[in-house]
């Protein structure tokens, strides 16, 4: 509790997040957090609630008589949530899903951690799809507890607060584990701008470090250059030890390449020189200001809350504030050159990226697995049919998509299967890659459900109702994907098809009139057989040159 | 005579008819190319297999492989030399040639049906090939510049063929047709965009030392902006002016300062084809005298690139050759 004038801001945090949940149970804390706050509707002052990678929190801003009643309907609900509104909410949730945009930041840490963890933050929430009643309270009296909550708040503690929260235990912090590829690293997304996301330990100078590029990146790229408008450096806490730092700015789809390699040099140029002695200036001045400003002690009190309820006590900012005072500029250009060791860049399709050190993730999977080989049912001069095929065997499942081009999905880290009405399958692998595979594409399609059946765990499984129509994950429906060759008619065909229509016309002629140059009794029928073999010689010539042109000259041409 | 070729504003260098040349203006390669033509490999693989000069061994591997149809001296050769990493490069360097003459170079909607499958398994004959090169010869930055022609072939994206492009720029940074494999593959016509390929070019020009023939992927993207303006845009007009644009011209030029006309000018054997790239861009911005130094540099062998994407090369080459030499 602080005093801070004004009304009294209070907020409840609970040691749950999306990194504590799985691809199949995704959403199920925002889902509990949306059913604590139903009931509440409209209120004369300011409440909300909402889930992070850690932490769950319910906040409200009131009197001494508001506050405390919002946290007694948020406690009662947590004990018994009104799951008839399950269904309603869930719609909800999905309709914000669907208007929500993917962060830049959220991007590189689903790279960075695929369908796990943090990876979470830019999965699609399949919680909301698969959960039931039951896991809902039962995920509430599992992690909504008294012994995994704190409470934060400004102004006197209101005598009749009395918060019955069921006990649990106190939940530890999930530790942050990345996919295992080669950093540094790099890939192209649909992304308006350049992000460069890097792994830091928990320090005072990652704090200031974060800082520093910031501002040393606004003024170079913004004020300098006039490459970008938006220009920031975010610090996230991942777990007990390490931050996730994020250096982002925006720009122009010509303009992005420069802005790719302005963010390399500041980077560079801060991880070899350090922080100079005014940027460490700057710091300590503004945090400073900060704690001059009574509405700073939300901030603060919120930071305390968190980092007790995670388990490393929050030494307080006075302390932090003689530490930067106390700080060599290169111990922050130190903690930048550990972490540019871990640094994933992600990069709009308009940029390369020919730095050296950055080696790029893979777009197909490296492995492929051994089993029975299943080809298309389509017909074999179909382009889908050469390109497309499907392995599948007692450790997973490889679809190719033309030589060295393919994507596995292993049974074992199989993070979640979606299941169709039609009988398809989508799944997700723990890395993130993706596979859909419908059996009533592929010939023997029924062994491919059987194995599938066989080899899918229950609990991984979701159903997930009507295929979109047309279907575009479709593989063997649409016209045929057919080579040049495959028409019935084509330039070099059509010029054959003439000289065969040439030489049937001269034999039909030669058939109706078998003498035309015979000085016959009827002059006129004569002259009008002369003139058809006239016609006919033109008709010839003129076709032989067609044919010249459209296929000898074609083929001359594309030989040089 | 000197006096009669000054009234026709020539001189004594345009005599010489130009002629379409395979070994792209080298007289060691071509010497070479008629030796292999009587199927004697034999000298040809030596000297291949002595070039440490990665840019060397790059070209001698290219024009002296440049063959229609698949000679019979390859396979004789690998059997012969079948641990040496020369001999799979070799072969490897004709199975991608070989590979585009089942294609052939139209668009990808106009490829028959036989054509498709056998580009495919020529790509990937060339590419074990090549996979064999590398581990025989580690240090050699070659098999992973063709690799890219064969991730190009087979669409493999920029993301994935980066990583083959950071194995060749391993072994030697300025690996000119490694450079330039990797940046038509970032094309549009490849799957590109205009702006991915520009950013591979201009990242490499900023960074490339002066007199590095890497500074010649300037003026080929500038063709192929100007290629897509023809063939796929078709906006002629748009085509006609694009060289004159001050914005175009003036990026070639200083592309041309960093490595044509600077004193540090790394002469390389692929210098003849890269004047060639620029002239066909100094002619299109109507800058003849820039263009008439390298006509008078390079003499009458024509290197097919760029010249036969303007129609027939010799023609066009002959053309703009006798415009430049008038002044």
């Amino acid at each position: 509790v602080a005093q801070v004038p004004g009304p009294i801001r209070a907020g409840l945090i609970f040691r749950v997040g999306f990194t504590d949940e799985s691809l199949v149970n995704h959403g199920i804390t925002h889902l509990v957090e949306h059913l604590a706050l139903v009931g509440l509707g409209q209120q004369p002052y300011r409440f909300g609630g909402k889930v992070e990678g850690l932490r769950t929190v319910f906040m409200a801003e009131g009197t001494d008589i508001e506050v405390p009643t919002f946290f007694r309907h948020i406690v009662a609900t947590l004990a018994s949530l009104p799951v008839d509104r399950l269904q309603h909410q869930a719609g909800i949730l999905r309709t914000e899903a669907a208007t929500r945009q993917v962060s830049p930041s959220a991007v590189a840490l689903a790279d960075r951690f695929g369908t796990r963890g943090w990876g979470l933050v830019a999965a699609q929430e399949f919680g909301l799809v698969s959960v039931t009643a039951d896991q809902l309270q039962e995920w509430s009296r599992r992690w909504f507890t008294a012994d995994n909550a704190v409470l934060f708040m400004t102004g006197s503690l209101p005598e009749r607060l009395e918060l019955e929260l069921q006990s649990g235990s106190r939940m530890p912090v999930p530790p942050a584990e990345p996919l295992p590829y080669q950093m540094p690293a790099w890939a192209h997304h649909r992304v308006p701008g350049v992000g460069i996301s890097m792994i830091c330990h928990y320090s005072v100078e990652a704090g200031v470090l974060a800082g520093v590029l910031g501002r040393r990146a606004m003024n170079r790229l913004r004020f300098v250059e006039g490459l970008s408008y938006e220009v920031t450096a975010e610090l996230k806490r991942l777990d007990l030890d390490r931050h996730h730092l994020f250096l982002w700015a925006d720009g122009l789809v010509e303009k992005l390449g420069a802005v790719r390699s302005d963010l390399l040099e500041v980077i560079d140029q801060l991880a070899d020189e350090g922080a100079t002695p005014e940027e460490l200036k700057t710091e300590s001045d503004t945090l400073r200001k900060n704690l001059g400003d009574p509405n700073f002690a939300v901030h603060q009190l919120d930071l305390a809350a968190t980092d007790d309820l995670l388990g490393r006590p929050f030494p307080g900012f006075d302390r932090r504030l003689s530490e930067i005072e106390a700080m060599d500029g290169k111990s922050v250009g130190r903690v930048l050159q550990e972490s540019v060791e871990t640094a994933l860049s992600i990069v709009p399709d308009s940029v390369s990226m020919l730095d050296p050190r950055f080696t790029p993730l893979p777009n197909w999977s490296t492995d492929q697995v051994s089993g029975r080989e299943y080809r298309l049912r389509l017909p074999g001069n179909d382009m889908r049919a050469k390109l497309n095929r499907l392995v599948l065997g007692d450790a997973g499942i490889t679809r190719t998509l033309g030589p060295g081009k393919s994507v596995t999905v292993h049974f074992r880290d199989c993070a979640l299967a979606n299941i169709w009405n039609d009988e398809s399958w989508s799944l997700i692998g723990a890395d993130g890659w993706r596979l859909h595979i419908n059996p009533a594409d592929w010939k023997d399609g029924s062994q491919i459900s059987e194995t599938l059946e066989r080899h899918i765990p229950a609990e991984i499984r979701v159903a997930m109702g009507d295929r979109p129509v047309p279907d575009p994950e479709s593989l063997v429906v649409g016209p045929p994907h057919k080579a040049a060759s495959g028409a019935f008619f084509s330039p070099r065909r059509d010029s054959w098809w003439l000289l065969v229509f040439i030489i049937v016309s001269v034999r039909l002629w030669y058939v109706f009139d078998p003498n035309p140059f015979r000085s016959g009794v009827n002059p006129t029928a004569s002259f009008l057989s002369g003139m058809i073999w006239v016609f006919g010689i033109v008709v010839s010539v003129a076709s032989l040159y067609f044919l010249y042109w459209t296929y000898w000259l074609k083929r001359r041409r594309s030989r040089s | 005579v000197g006096f009669l070729d000054k009234l026709r504003g020539q001189t004594a260098t345009s005599v010489e008819a130009p002629f379409l040349d395979k070994a792209l203006g080298d007289e060691e390669a071509r010497r070479l190319r008629s030796e292999l033509e009587q199927d004697r490999w034999q000298e040809a693989f030596q000297v291949v297999d002595r070039a440490r000069d990665w840019d060397d061994r790059e070209f001698l591997s290219w024009t002296l492989t440049d063959f229609p149809g698949r000679p019979r001296w390859i396979d004789e050769m690998v059997k012969t030399n079948s641990n040496s990493a020369t001999a799979h490069l070799l072969r490897a360097a004709h199975s991608l040639k070989w590979a585009w003459e089942a294609r052939g170079s139209g668009k990808a909607e106009s490829v028959q049906d036989k054509g498709w499958d056998l580009f495919h398994q020529r790509l990937q004959d060339a590419e074990a090939d090549l996979n064999r090169t590398a581990e025989l010869d580690p240090a050699d930055p070659t098999p992973w510049a063709y690799l890219l022609i064969s991730a190009l072939g087979l669409e493999k994206g920029a993301q994935h063929a980066s990583a083959i492009l950071a194995e060749a720029r391993k072994r030697d940074r300025w690996h000119h047709v490694a450079l330039a494999n990797f940046q038509m593959l970032c094309t549009k016509k490849w799957g590109g965009s205009h702006e991915l390929m520009f950013d591979v070019a201009r990242q490499t020009a900023r960074e490339a030392p002066e007199g590095n023939g890497c500074h010649t992927l300037i003026a080929e993207a500038h063709i192929e902006r100007w290629l897509y303006m023809v063939h796929w845009d078709k906006d002629i007009q748009a085509a006609r002016d694009y060289f004159e644009r001050k914005e175009v011209a003036g990026e070639i030029r200083q592309a041309a300062e960093r490595y044509l006309w600077s004193p540090k000018l790394k002469k390389t054997r692929r210098l003849y084809v890269d004047r060639g790239i620029f002239t066909f861009c100094f002619a299109d911005m109507l800058d003849w005298n820039a263009a008439r130094d390298q006509f008078e540099a390079m003499g009458p062998a024509i290197p097919e690139y760029p010249w036969v994407l303007a129609g027939d090369p010799v023609a066009h080459f002959t053309r703009v050759r006798e415009r430049a030499l008038k002044g």
